[in-house]
């Protein structure tokens, strides 16, 4: 029965009529509908018929290409992720700037400093761009908070969780967390965390 | 001649032909992907984007570009491999017919603290 069928269907798509099969037409394109294919032949194709450009052959050609084509974009189309790299770089910048020989900035703790200026960070690519998030805190020695500052993005605070939460969270942004102890003029001890993150992969598309 | 053979034989030559043509627009297409210019364009925008962050003031960077010339000469083109937006602070590396790749610093970098020197194939950055 499977097998009867096969051969139905292998004539009803066969490109050349056999010429011992009464056609009206002799010859006939190999993507027509072989109208005819009742009058099958159980045994099959004669051998000095051509089935070479049949519509399986194209059908086997676009298989091939598609799995070529598509191996080869998927290889050559992986992205270098600079996310992390971006973030950590961001954020010593920012040590760096406001901390001098464990010291850090007054101007920093009295809201006076211009972090985009002074630190030579472009305020349009931060705050304009939502590619990149900042966040300055400092606490003194029983953790209070003395002064906040962010800038960026915003969204990145619970992105960031959720794509250091996930295995493979291709679309989240990736954030840093440093954290150091400086001192201010006085000498005193205060806690200075720095958080940066940046998902900078997918701002030009 | 024999008019079935002569069928036959001509549906042969199609059919090799149609083949060739079809395996030879495969390996151009491999090839063309795989030559690594967009690859190239993609690292080094990166790494020269990365290197502008990451630079502490007063500082001088050279960087040797010559494999981009390469692509340049491969791929005939005349430009500069290396364009500079400051305003919108991107890098934007070109050595294939295409757009190339952009990528974004967030440093201010004043116009001119980036030069190319193309006999020498440097790209020197200034912070």
């Amino acid at each position: 029965m499977v097998k009867n069928l096969k051969n139905h269907l292998a004539f009803a798509f066969s490109e050349y009529p056999r010429k011992r099969l009464k056609y009206k037409s002799t010859r006939k394109p190999f993507w027509h509908f072989n109208p005819n294919f009742s009058q099958m032949n159980l045994l099959g194709p004669k051998k000095a018929d051509s089935k070479l450009l049949s519509v399986w052959w194209f059908v086997v050609l676009i298989v091939i290409l598609v799995g070529i084509v598509g191996g080869t974009l998927l290889f050559y189309s992986s992205k270098i992720d600079m996310r992390l790299l971006e973030g950590e770089i961001l954020s010593s910048r920012i040590m760096d700037c406001i901390v001098d020989n464990g010291y850090i900035s007054e101007d920093f703790l009295e809201n006076k400093l211009d972090i985009f200026n002074n630190c030579g960070i472009s305020q349009d690519i931060i705050n304009k761009s939502s590619n990149y998030y900042l966040n300055i805190a400092v606490y003194d020695f029983n953790s209070n908070l003395i002064i906040e500052k962010s800038y960026g993005n915003r969204a990145f605070v619970q992105e960031c969780k959720v794509g250091a939460a996930m295995v493979k969270a291709k679309n989240f942004p990736k954030c840093i967390q440093k954290s150091t102890n400086v001192l201010n003029s006085e000498g005193e001890l205060l806690k200075l965390n720095i958080t940066a993150g940046s998902n900078s992969e997918y701002k030009l598309e | 001649m024999n008019k079935k053979a002569d069928e036959l034989l001509i549906e042969q030559i199609i059919f090799i032909a149609l083949n060739i043509f079809f395996i030879i627009l495969l390996l151009l297409f491999v090839w063309r992907v795989g030559t690594g210019a967009a690859t190239a364009e993609e690292s080094y925008a990166k790494k020269i984007g990365l290197a502008i962050d990451s630079l502490k003031p007063g500082t001088e960077l050279k960087i040797d570009i010559s494999e981009l010339y390469i692509y340049l000469e491969k791929n005939k083109i005349k430009d500069s491999p290396i364009i500079f937006d400051y305003s919108k602070n991107i890098v934007n590396v070109k050595v294939s017919s295409g757009k190339g790749y952009s990528f974004v610093y967030f440093t201010s970098l004043n116009p001119g603290s980036v030069t190319i020197d193309e006999t020498n194939k440097f790209l020197s950055i200034q912070s």
